[in-house]
């Protein structure tokens, strides 16, 4: 499906019908939205609440937003921020330690339809869960969603080379864990 | 790019780069297409953000910290000592001695009642005389 330019849609946004243009961003976004907030906090229902919370906020806020920044970073950090967000409240709530939100993560791979029977691929998702909540955000955003450094400094607000390193990092981590016995 | 990135993931991590990449965490069935309409109905139905609550939690436990330094500042200030200042006063004049009310009568700083008289001239007294329609006479004859 062709989807408008963000200058566009942030035209009709401002000049036209906002529900029409703002309908026009969700159905443009909704899709890599979705699955970054799925592979931070991996269940679905939770996946569907933050997606709902993060294009609420994208409403709230559109008709402050500069275009300063690119449409797509700026709805990625408030995507990204809801998930940070989620994951301490979790902890907070529970008087969880770290290793107890993530192993109840890992729990929630094991009742993932989609991974039962790959044995690999379940492998890969809980040593992405082992990564620290930082590293881990980062390893997502380049391998699965394919982002360019400089557009995942502009949503974390951490310099290039830190990214580089810090993914460089994970995927060593990873690699180690998938070779290890 | 993309063959620049994978050759950089081959060369760190070559089991993970010969995986395929798949999309383990899919959406069910029909949730992109109602997903934009859930969206609309929630903003329809949410008030405006209001980004100034006046008693949000927030400020409410400056607030309260605010009270109680406040309180606990007036409660342990030091108080000064309520020590009269000037002793000869109505309720304990009886209980002083002749000189003891001299004592106090010389301390006590009496100029200030009598500065306005003394700064009256004789132009002020004559003009009061005239304003009140006061015979002179009848002074003198006192």
């Amino acid at each position: 499906m062709e989807h408008q330019a963000d200058n566009e849609l942030l035209e009709l946004f401002r000049n036209g019908n906002s529900h029409h243009a703002f309908n026009l961003i969700v159905k443009k976004y909704q899709q890599r939205v979705y699955s970054h907030v799925r592979h931070m906090v991996i269940d679905h229902d939770d996946a569907n609440d933050l997606t709902q919370n993060t294009f609420i906020k994208v409403w709230n806020n559109l008709s402050t937003f500069r275009e300063d920044a690119q449409l797509f970073t700026w709805i990625y950090r408030i995507a990204t921020n809801e998930c940070l967000n989620f994951l301490k409240n979790k902890r907070k709530r529970f008087f969880l330690p770290v290793a107890d939100v993530e192993s109840e993560l890992a729990e929630k791979l094991t009742q993932e339809p989609s991974l039962k029977g790959d044995a690999i691929e379940m492998k890969l998702q809980k040593a992405i869960l082992l990564l620290p909540e930082k590293q881990r955000l980062v390893f997502n955003m380049r391998y699965y969603n394919e982002m360019k450094y400089e557009d995942m400094s502009e949503v974390l607000g951490t310099s290039v080379g830190a990214l580089k390193a810090s993914y460089h990092h994970a995927v060593q981590k990873i690699e180690n864990y998938l070779t290890s016995d | 790019m993309n063959q620049e990135k994978n050759d950089d993931l081959r060369k760190v991590a070559p089991y993970l780069s010969s995986l395929e990449k798949k999309n383990s965490f899919q959406a069910p069935e029909g949730y992109f297409e109602q997903l934009p309409s859930a969206i609309q109905n929630k903003i329809g139905e949410a008030p405006a953000e209001n980004k100034h609550k006046v008693f949000s939690l927030h400020y409410m436990k400056y607030a309260g910290a605010a009270v109680v330094l406040l309180i606990a500042g007036i409660y342990f200030y030091p108080k000064k000592t309520q020590q009269p200042i000037n002793t000869f006063t109505a309720w304990n004049v009886d209980a002083l001695t002749d000189d003891e009310v001299l004592d106090e009568l010389n301390d006590y700083p009496i100029e200030n009642e009598t500065a306005i008289v003394v700064k009256n001239d004789d132009s002020d007294i004559i003009n009061y005389l005239i304003d009140n329609k006061i015979d002179i006479t009848e002074i003198n004859k006192i």
